[in-house]
């Protein structure tokens, strides 16, 4: 309960770069990690395995999750400063996939592209 | 049996990487990230091999703020605030592990937290309140005085797990936008040379 405000955020070490926008500005790709990763459905995964991108809403919250083609949601794509970006292009119709770079119980990499 | 409370966020998640109690309780008061906070906990200490306990209570009809998506109320400190919430768990958590004999509830607080039931004197009180009482639980907050890229540093709490925590306070799954997730970004980027998030 820190009670964090968006204008306190400030870019520190690590990847806090946006993903690279041309054309509609929809062609994002990037690689991250999941947040919230679903140990159970992680585990299962595999390097080059494909996961489908899409939103999950929740009353007026919009969450970008990734899934398994048989609907098991892996993990979210939250931690990165395109997701605005991202949502927008969802909701527009633009399709993504998520390719798995690492998985394991704990952390699950994936290759974000548009389809 | 010293027991913490667990949502699944950093700062507990790392509590219970250094502190290792005999038991970690997540609780779902009715709060609308609940099913995340339980799925996010019960994979950290299964990870951490700590015994995990829920308690589900709704209390939703009670709550105020974006945790119960309602409007924060009069006065909160940032819009999340849900009054008396501390005091709730605590007390919820003691309701059920004082007859099995805890003997210590430890609170994830740290030194960044705005709200009155985050700082020193709720905490002393609390104490206080639960320990004049039968089985003369004690109440702590052993990272109050640290923020939480501190504690993540403290508790050596490694990158690997962070995957599986959870601090977003309006969503099953991790929205990236609120306040719980902002912090949970920052203090991750501020403590761990992360690999990630690479442009292709």
């Amino acid at each position: 309960m820190g009670g964090y405000a968006p204008d306190q955020i400030k870019k520190t070490k690590g990847g806090a770069t946006p993903p690279a926008v041309v054309g509609d500005g929809c062609d994002l790709a990037f690689q991250i990690d999941l947040v919230a990763v679903q140990s159970s459905i992680s585990a299962g995964l595999n390097k080059n395995d494909e996961l489908v991108v899409s939103l999950r809403i929740q009353g007026r919250i919009r969450s970008v999750v990734c899934e398994t083609t048989a609907g098991a949601v892996v993990g979210t794509l939250a931690a990165f400063r395109g997701l605005s970006r991202l949502i927008g292009c969802l909701e527009q119709g633009v399709g993504y996939v998520a390719v798995v770079e690492t998985a394991s119980f704990s952390r699950c990499s994936v290759k974000v592209f548009r389809r | 049996m010293k027991a913490l409370l667990m949502s699944g966020g950093l700062d507990s998640a790392a509590l219970a990487h250094w502190l290792r109690p005999e038991v970690c309780v997540t609780i779902d008061y009715g709060q609308i990230a609940a099913k995340g906070e339980i799925a996010a906990s019960s994979a950290l200490c299964t990870a951490m091999r700590l015994e995990h306990r829920r308690i589900a209570v709704d209390l939703s009809s009670l709550g105020s703020g974006s945790m119960a998506d309602r409007p924060a109320v009069s006065g909160a400190a940032a819009t999340e605030f849900w009054p008396y919430r501390n005091q709730m768990l605590v007390t919820l958590a003691a309701m059920m592990l004082m007859p099995q004999g805890v003997t210590e509830i430890m609170v994830g607080a740290v030194s960044t937290d705005r709200h009155a039931d985050g700082k020193a004197r709720f905490f002393r009180a609390m104490d206080r309140v639960l320990s004049v009482q039968e089985g003369g639980v004690r109440v702590t907050a052993p990272a109050r005085h640290l923020s939480t890229p501190s504690l993540l540093r403290k508790s050596a709490f490694p990158y690997d797990l962070i995957g599986l925590t959870f601090s977003c306070h309006v969503h099953e799954f991790a929205c990236g936008q609120c306040g719980g997730c902002l912090k949970h970004r920052e203090c991750v980027d501020a403590v761990y040379s992360r690999t990630d998030e690479q442009v292709i």
